[in-house]
């Protein structure tokens, strides 16, 4: 629970008035208290030094049973008027003689004080002999009026002090109070408002108004701070504003790209898969009919030849012939469609003995064109070795089979190429215009007649396979009539021979590149 | 200090205190002949004591060996019995002493009371204390006369005292003002 709210104008009132009262009234009490007790003690004594002086008066009043020279005595105390009765006992305690102030009253004299008297007793002593006892009997009704007056007098004083006090404080809330009421007003206004713009008006030249101009200080400083945080805050916003936009429209893009790359990829694989399905089907069932074709034709050939007339004969040439080079362009269609369908898996092949397995294989074509093929020093590579083999097989091939008038030379070397090695097979053949350069690697793409060379023009297009296959490329270089090289790469690391996803069936149109085995 | 002093004499003054109250009847009320006698003698003892202790003596005057204040008696028997109640109590300091005088220079004394009957021939033989610190006290205005210090005389059937004081000056004797404030009369 808060305490309820005082203004400091009220603090500061009561603050001053609180010490002048206080004071005043520890002064006003302390002075009637010294004024009394000093007032009693100097009565007192002098009381004692009378009685004293009445008792020495006395002393032979009373030895000689004088009453009357003692009456006398104890009249000399109307020179004091504060004694308003006094009474000389003998020894026996009976009344000897008296004193009374008031003359109406003088037949009476009480044996025990009034309150509000103040009263003393002496013995009256002669030669260490008690004569008697002198009391007298003071009214301090005076002193006690002087002390009325005097606390009558401190009354006003204070009341004079009072009110001084209060115009006093009141000038001080004027210096004091009046810039701090100010400022607890404009920091209401500012809170309430949240208003940072508005200032402290008015200084003055002590720590208030030091506050008041840290206090401005503050405000400033909090204004320019709001200033900039908004700004800042405006930026931030405008720039996020467009960042995302940009970000949206790119997600956009990019989603619809990669929607249309996906589409675009699952076609196309749907498609390849069909054509190799299809390729691969077509070719194997094909083989079964074209098979019976042949046989049959061998059977009519076999008995009727020379039973019918010569024309038939030739006719039945024509037809078997023609059977046999479908059969063997349906060979060469599956091995094409097997690269990708049955390959083994890749292992590190020395392909020294690869070039060896290839020449082995080509004993036949190499003796009857007396060719001469040699290698340099090859590496070993990681990769399927039968279709490696097959790859050189075909390039050597190739040189042996496109010779011109002079002995086939062929040279297979292989050199590092950054992470791969680049194998190359030269000949001194017949050449390959440049402008049949991409050409030749399209399957059944055949450059010249079954006359000129045989072959089913699918040679090159499955060393291309084999190359794409091992993430390496083929490409030729050739001048016509003096020669030509080819070139594949084969990945240096393991991970660079494995086997591509999927192998691709480069679509074209028949002709002629041939390769025989 | 008073009151101290009271309770400790209290029992030895009850005497004193007895003749003061009757002191004050002297004059009060008639009493028979022969205790009236009586009383006159213990009024007179007592004023003798009380004019002892309001009288100084020069100090040469009381150093007496046995420290003792002597009051001596004239050829007054009935003084002299009065006095020797308060015998004993002490008076400047010394022990008082009665003693009974047929002469005035019987022997030493502080005070000498002189008998009504003697005081026709107390002129010449008061020669004889000339100088010497001895207050004489009587009776009657003749004593005075005769060249006594302190005369009662009886005024309105009570006793009061007269004082010539140049006796007493002569003497060495210093009568408190007090005394003589209370004195019937006093003459140079």
């Amino acid at each position: 629970m808060t305490p309820p709210f005082r203004s400091i104008r009220q603090k500061l009132t009561r603050v001053a008035l609180l010490s002048v009262g206080i004071a005043l009234l520890l002064s006003t009490l302390g002075a009637a208290l010294y004024e009394l007790v000093s007032v009693r003690s100097r009565t007192r004594g002098e009381l004692l030094v009378l009685a004293d002086v009445i008792a020495g008066n006395t002393t032979a009043a009373l030895a000689f049973n004088d009453a009357k020279a003692a009456s006398e005595s104890l009249a000399t105390l109307r020179t004091d008027p504060r004694i308003v009765v006094a009474a000389l006992n003998d020894r026996n305690g009976k009344l000897f003689a008296s004193y009374t102030r008031s003359r109406a009253a003088g037949a009476e004299i009480p044996a025990k004080t009034r309150n509000s008297r103040f009263s003393i007793s002496r013995a009256v002593v002669l030669d260490g002999e008690s004569l008697g006892t002198i009391r007298l009997d003071a009214d301090l009704s005076d002193v006690q009026a002087r002390l009325l007056r005097y606390a009558a007098l401190m009354a006003l004083v204070a009341i004079g002090s009072f009110l001084t006090a209060f115009l006093l404080s009141s000038r001080m809330n004027r210096l004091i109070a009046t810039p701090i009421l100010k400022l607890a007003q404009t920091a209401t206004e500012i809170t309430n408002e949240q208003d940072y713009s508005l200032r402290f008006r008015g200084t003055t030249d002590d720590e208030v108004g030091l506050l008041i101009g840290r206090f401005n200080e503050m405000l400033s400083q909090i204004e320019a701070r709001d200033r900039e945080l908004a700004q800042g805050r405006a930026e931030l916003e405008q720039r996020v504003q467009e960042r995302t936009q940009e970000l949206e429209h790119q997600v956009v893009v990019r989603t619809r790209a990669e929607h249309a790359l996906a589409e675009q990829a699952e076609e196309l694989a749907r498609s390849n898969t069909d054509l190799q399905q299809f390729a691969y089907v077509a070719s194997h069932d094909l083989q079964e009919p074209l098979r019976m074709v042949a046989s049959y034709l061998q059977l009519i050939s076999r008995r009727y030849r020379g039973k019918l007339d010569s024309n038939a004969d030739e006719f039945i040439d024509f037809a078997v012939d023609g059977a046999r080079r479908m059969q063997s362009l349906i060979q060469d269609l599956l091995s094409y469609s097997r690269v990708g369908s049955q390959a083994s898996a890749y292992e590190l092949v020395d392909t020294n003995l690869t070039f060896a397995d290839a020449v082995s294989n080509l004993k036949v074509a190499i003796e009857e064109s007396a060719a001469r093929v040699s290698s340099g020093p090859l590496p070993s590579v990681w990769a399927d070795p039968t279709q490696l083999i097959q790859l050189l097989q075909n390039l050597i091939g190739n040189a042996i089979k496109f010779r011109g008038a002079r002995i086939p030379e062929v040279h297979v070397s292989a050199e590092r190429a950054g992470s791969a090695w680049t194998f190359s097979v030269q000949d001194n053949g017949i050449g390959i215009e440049p402008q049949y350069a991409d050409r030749i690697f399209t399957i059944f793409q055949r450059l010249h007649t079954r006359e000129e060379y045989s072959g089913t023009g699918i040679g090159l297009a499955v060393c291309k396979k084999i190359a794409e296959r091992h993430r390496g490329r083929i490409w030729m270089e050739s001048t016509a009539g003096q020669g030509t090289v080819f070139h594949f790469t084969i990945g240096t690391s393991s991970e660079d021979a494995k086997p591509s996803g999927r192998d691709r069936v480069a679509p074209g149109a028949p002709s002629g590149v041939e390769v025989s085995a | 200090m008073a009151l101290l002093t009271k309770r400790l004499l209290g029992s030895r003054l009850s005497l004193l205190g007895a003749l003061t109250a009757l002191a004050m009847l002297i004059g009060a009320a008639p009493v028979p002949e022969e205790t009236a006698a009586s009383l006159e003698a213990q009024v007179k003892a007592a004023l003798l004591y009380n004019f002892a202790r309001f009288v100084d003596w020069p100090a040469e005057a009381l150093a007496s060996k046995d420290g003792t204040f002597v009051i001596a008696i004239l050829r007054d028997r009935a003084v002299f019995e009065a006095l020797t109640g308060l015998e004993g109590k002490e008076v400047h300091g010394h022990r008082l002493l009665v003693r009974e005088f047929a002469h005035v220079d019987d022997g030493p004394c502080q005070v000498l009371f002189v008998a009504e009957s003697e005081t026709g021939s107390f002129a010449p033989e008061s020669e004889k204390l000339r100088g010497r610190p001895v207050l004489t006290v009587g009776e009657g205005d003749p004593f005075l006369q005769a060249g006594g210090m302190i005369a009662l005389v009886r005024v309105d059937g009570k006793f009061r005292f007269r004082v010539r004081t140049r006796q007493a000056e002569v003497a060495r004797l210093a009568i408190s003002s007090k005394l003589l404030k209370l004195a019937d009369r006093t003459t140079p």
